[in-house]
């Protein structure tokens, strides 16, 4: 093999993880700390010309456990991107060089869970990705009770990776192997019990991850105490990291489709109807966030290459979107976080009313934002595919989640008496950043070409 | 280059309605009217192979594809040839011209960026409803022009009467709308597509796959949607209201451009129109009674913009008639020239109101020759020309229009009924001619009757009234007939309409003859009126005399549209109302009530304790084990 190659297939993972220890050693001389966040985005953006630099190489394995195939590249790139808009919506926010550092080892494990093609690096690089996690909502002072909320996601996280290593530990008794392909190669012939029962366990603990229901108890209640960047990760960065392995595992793995049927219908309605007696606003995002990933698990039962498409589509819509609101909110001083603050916001600042105002139509999936479009496509997936049933219960829900986003909508322009506001000394990066993500979302709505383009290069070569 | 033309308009509205309260005025302003100017400049390089080059085959440009689905495909296309050609530099060159007057006219109104921004928002979709290669693209044009002509009918909405009107122009379209739509579906189910081209392709098939009565029922859907934005009987009603607006509006959007959507649709789609003789016999007829109707109507009104308002409607009465014997090129002639010399008179208009301070009615005018001297010329000239006097515009393409309809030649209709739409043409030439000379003597001729202290129009005005004026006098030669020459326009349209070369063209003597019958009557009116107006000095007839009052009341016509159609349907509503409340409305209670009550359940479920999360985790995998018992069981 040649030894140029293998260097161009390991710059991803060198360039994070190289960045971050420059991190931790400015973070020595508190002279030198704002340093951290200037070797965050140089190592970001080193990380990303070198996941673009892969596109000639792909199809490829690298160190014999990691696909580099064209759905890595595309989620590394999204992943990548995601990482700089959270990055730049704590500028001025994480001080610590510490800080800084950690969030690029969060996102090296990251983005070795979207390689992996054996569970045991898999797993590995899920914990990385969690532990470091964790260390780093444990620096967050805002919020109501940042540390009883990051004890809790601890906790209820090491009780669903025990769920997980279970679930692993019986693929590979089933099959003799722990690779993904040797399974699903294993698996065909004829699936036995343990091969099930360790499907379902390993199921468990990405569904955790997902929030998905009857997982999702901790959200809410992480949510709610802890601070808007936090929320922001949690929501994007581990959701986008659930569905990503799912996606892997099923291009494998027969998909057990009665269930992913049944447990989409069920998060999505959970996720709604609570939603909608929410008085609090990161409670009400945290039933939003759940809903959508019902959605996800919607277009990911239509199973074929097209389905992957739409998911594809919904990731990039559901990640940003979710993005640009957590910016906004982040923007705002409050006393409760209770909604009626948001009364009568129109009025105080008309053009962050408007921004949040373009977000949630387009969570609510109202056109012309980019929500309408990936929702039609995960819709029409189900269509295709026989969804019948989920397919009303998704409509349906698409009715109830209208109502809780129209009516904070009525709320910021025909009420009165709120008292948010927004003191305009801070957050020109974070208000940058959201406009950005705004104008963008509204024009791959009306240009969904690059939109189709982008999601169909995740799909065009999967190993 | 089409992307500026278009882009640069929508920029100007998105500045414009963001960030014009933050501008200075004259900025917002000068905003609004670079973005047109630099449409205009697109459009004349644009144009400029099909207008002077005589390019036969149309220019299309695929920027990329909207929507797909199925058999359903959506691009974003546009094509260009000589019609839309045309069109593009009457919308972006006239509406240029009106946003220059407006910066006059509009100058002290306080939300003067607003009103740049939907003025600017209207020429982009205007553009794209004329580029359109698609039924859909056209569709999206043709609602977003109706969005604008609704909030700028409604600019000063503090005035109840001024909002109403916005909202009865816009239910009124609504009517038609819905069958425009109606024909698009039919039009798909026919065709199976929505691209403009290949349905006319497929129409004109040697081996027709389509029935004649799909055709027919299909182009009288659309037939619908054109009464509404022609302002066509019976929908016509929605137009007099529409003076609401600023004057400019009037000129740009109830004048010039936007009312003749319509008449640009049956152009875009003359094939199926010729496949349909039914729809062409309803369209001459309905063309006939509104051109009759609206004559008639303005004889009497006493506001200025009243009887302009009515003027229109005849004159598109006009160009309807004139689609109904498959006579496009007159029918697109006389929309060119009516452009020019309506706009003019409009403006002519805002002039007046302008000078009067928002005086418009004519009872109050009178004698401002002396005070206006250059809007009284512009607007004589418009006068002369829409009454059809020779050599101005309106003589050439209003003959062109009476000609076909005394020819006939693609026989669509019965000969009797094209004959005697051809007689009531010169009657409302007649009174177009009556109507029009008795406006400008009651605000120019006589003595001034006002109070207000009249003023000539600012610079700016005068010179797009001088501009404008041009046009209305030099717009005939684009089309002359052929006893006089080369008829330029219709040689340029040929590739567009595909209809036969002129066989059996008049003769000299019959032509003649015909011109001189339509000009016979215009100098009949326009003496009428002058010996009723100036020597009689019957200035304005008293509200008792019955005609005066009838024309008014616009033949009430709104009133029996209240008794016959809208409280029918307004008892018809309490029975949709009932099913609403009852059965509509209970369903999605009921699912709000479920979701509520389910919401609260979940909140029940939802505890602060760590443990409880696990808990349920752990049910969780209880359950997913069980249901796996359950399938190895079975």
């Amino acid at each position: 093999m040649n030894v140029d190659i293998s260097l161009n297939l390991l710059l991803p993972l060198i360039w994070p993880g190289l960045f971050s220890m420059l991190c931790f050693v400015a973070a020595l001389q508190p002279a030198l700390s704002a340093l951290g966040t200037v070797f965050y985005f140089v190592g970001l953006v080193f990380t990303l010309h070198a996941l673009a630099g892969l596109w000639s190489l792909v199809p490829c394995e690298a160190l014999g456990s990691m696909y580099y195939d064209s759905l890595f590249v595309w989620g590394g790139i999204m992943l990548t991107t995601l990482f700089i808009v959270i990055g730049a919506l704590n500028v001025g926010r994480m001080k610590q060089a510490e800080r800084w550092g950690l969030l690029l080892l969060v996102f090296l494990g990251a983005l070795v869970i979207l390689a992996a093609k054996d569970l045991l690096l898999l797993f590995v690089a899920l914990e990385m990705f969690f532990i470091l996690l964790v260390l780093w909502m444990a620096f967050f002072e805002e919020g109501d009770h940042p540390i009883y909320a990051t004890v809790r996601l601890f906790l209820t996280g090491a009780f669903a990776a025990g769920f997980t290593v279970l679930g692993i530990s019986f693929l590979f008794g089933s099959a003799g192997s722990l690779n993904l392909a040797d399974i699903g190669r294993q698996v065909s012939d004829a699936p036995s019990f343990f091969y099930a029962f360790g499907l379902l366990m390993f199921l468990v603990g990405i569904f955790f991850k997902l929030s998905v229901v009857p997982f999702h108890h901790w959200a809410a209640e992480v949510y709610q105490d802890h601070a808007y960047p936090v929320i922001a990760m949690l929501a994007v960065v581990s959701k986008f990291i659930g569905i990503f392995i799912l996606m892997r595992v099923f291009f494998h793995l027969p998909m057990p489709r009665e269930l992913l049927v049944g447990i989409a219908a069920l998060t999505m309605t959970v996720g709604n109807v609570a939603a909608l007696v929410q008085q609090r606003v990161k409670r009400l995002l945290a039933f939003s966030s759940i809903a959508h990933v019902g959605f996800l698990l919607m277009a990911l039962v239509g199973g074929n290459l097209q389905g992957f498409q739409a998911m594809a589509t919904y990731l990039i819509y559901y990640t940003f979107t979710f993005m640009a609101i957590a910016g906004v909110l982040m923007l705002f001083r409050s006393q409760e976080d209770r909604i009626e603050e948001f009364d009568g916001l129109s009025g105080r600042h008309p053009y962050l009313a408007l921004t949040l105002t373009v977000c949630l139509l387009a969570l609510a999936g109202i056109p012309p934002t980019l929500g309408f479009i990936a929702k039609w496509k995960v819709f029409e997936v189900a269509y295709q595919t026989g969804q019948m049933g989920l397919l009303v219960v998704a409509i349906l829900n698409s009715l109830v989640a209208a109502y809780y986003y129209l009516a904070w909508i009525v709320r910021m322009y025909m009420k009165q008496g709120g008292t948010l506001y927004w003191p305009r000394e801070k957050g020109l990066p974070v208000l940058v950043t959201t406009i950005f993500i705004m104008v963008g979302l509204l024009a791959l709505s009306v240009y969904p070409e690059w939109l189709n383009q982008l999601s169909s290069l995740a799909i065009s070569n999967i190993l | 280059m089409i992307e500026v033309l278009l882009l640069s308009p929508l920029l100007g509205f998105v500045i414009n309605a963001l960030f014009g309260r933050h501008l200075p005025r004259n900025l917002a302003m000068a905003i609004g009217c670079l973005s047109v100017f630099v449409s205009f400049v697109c459009a004349v390089l644009l144009g400029v192979g099909f207008i002077w080059g005589g390019q036969a085959v149309a220019d299309t440009y695929f920027l990329y594809s909207w929507i797909e689905a199925a058999e359903l495909s959506v691009p974003i296309e546009f094509q260009i040839d000589a019609l839309s050609a045309c069109m593009i530099l009457l919308v972006s060159g006239v509406g240029f011209l009106i946003h220059l007057f407006s910066v006059d006219y509009m100058h002290e109104d306080p939300l003067v960026h607003r009103y740049f921004a939907y003025i600017n928002l209207f020429i982009f979709f205007m553009l794209i409803l004329v580029l359109a290669k698609n039924l859909v693209l056209l569709f999206v044009g043709w609602e977003g022009v109706g969005l604008c002509s609704y909030l700028l009918i409604g600019f000063w909405f503090s005035d109840p009467q001024k909002a109403y009107a916005g909202k009865k122009a816009f239910v009124v379209n609504r009517v038609g709308d819905a069958g425009l739509l109606l024909g698009f579906f039919l039009l798909f189910q026919a065709f199976h597509t929505l691209d403009i081209p290949t349905i006319l392709q497929r129409a004109m098939d040697v081996s027709p796959t389509v029935p004649t009565t799909m055709l027919t029922l299909a182009t009288l859907c659309l037939l619908l949607g054109v009464c509404g934005k022609s302002a066509q009987a019976p929908l016509y009603i929605w137009l007099p209201d529409a003076m609401a607006g600023p004057t400019p509006v009037s000129a740009l959007i109830h004048a010039a451009t936007m009312v003749t959507a319509g008449i640009y649709l049956f152009c875009r789609l003359s094939m199926l129109l010729l496949l349909a003789p039914l729809t062409a016999t309803v369209l001459l007829c309905v063309g006939g009674i509104t051109t009759l109707v609206g004559a008639l109507l303005a004889t009497a009104q006493k506001d200025i913009k009243k009887v302009l308002a009515y003027s229109t409607v005849s004159q598109l009465g006009y160009m309807v008639m004139a689609l109904g014997v498959g006579a496009f090129t007159a029918a697109f002639f006389h929309l060119l020239t009516h452009a020019f010399f309506k706009a003019l008179l409009f403006l002519g208009a805002g002039a007046v109101i302008h000078g009067l301070h928002h005086e418009q009615d004519m009872e109050k005018m009178g004698g401002l020759k002396s005070k206006m001297p250059v809007v009284a010329v512009t607007m004589g000239l418009a006068t002369l020309a829409i009454a059809g006097v020779p050599p101005l515009a309106g003589f050439f393409s209003k003959d062109a229009i009476l000609v076909a309809l005394f020819q006939d030649q693609l026989n669509l209709v019965p000969l009797g009924l094209s004959r005697f739409m051809f007689v009531l043409g010169v009657v409302t030439a007649l009174i177009t001619a009556y109507y029009m000379t008795r406006l400008f003597a009651l605000t120019f001729l006589g003595t001034y009757r006002g109070h207000a202290h009249p003023h000539e129009a600012p610079l700016l005005m005068k010179g797009v009234l001088v501009v404008l004026a041009v046009g209305a006098m030099a717009g005939g030669l684009l089309d002359l007939p052929h006893g006089l020459g080369h008829g330029w326009l219709s040689a340029r349209l040929q590739p567009v309409f595909q209809l036969p070369e002129d066989h059996h063209a008049l003769s000299l003597g019959i032509e003649l003859s015909l011109m001189g019958l339509s000009v016979g009557a215009a100098v009949l009116g326009i003496w009428f009126a002058y010996r009723r107006t100036v020597l009689m000095k019957m200035a304005i007839q008293d509200a008792s005399f019955t005609w005066t009052r009838v024309c008014l009341n616009a033949f009430y016509v709104d009133a029996w549209y209240d008794r016959l159609v809208v409280k029918p349907l307004a008892a018809l509503a309490y029975v949709f109302k009932f099913l609403d409340q009852f059965v509509i409305d209970g369903f999605l209670k009921l699912l709000s009530v479920l979701s509520f009550w389910l919401g609260d359940l979940g909140q029940a479920w939802q505890s602060r304790r760590v443990k409880d999360g696990i808990a349920w985790m752990a049910l969780g995998a209880l359950l997913f084990v069980a249901s796996l018992c359950g399938m190895l069981l079975k």
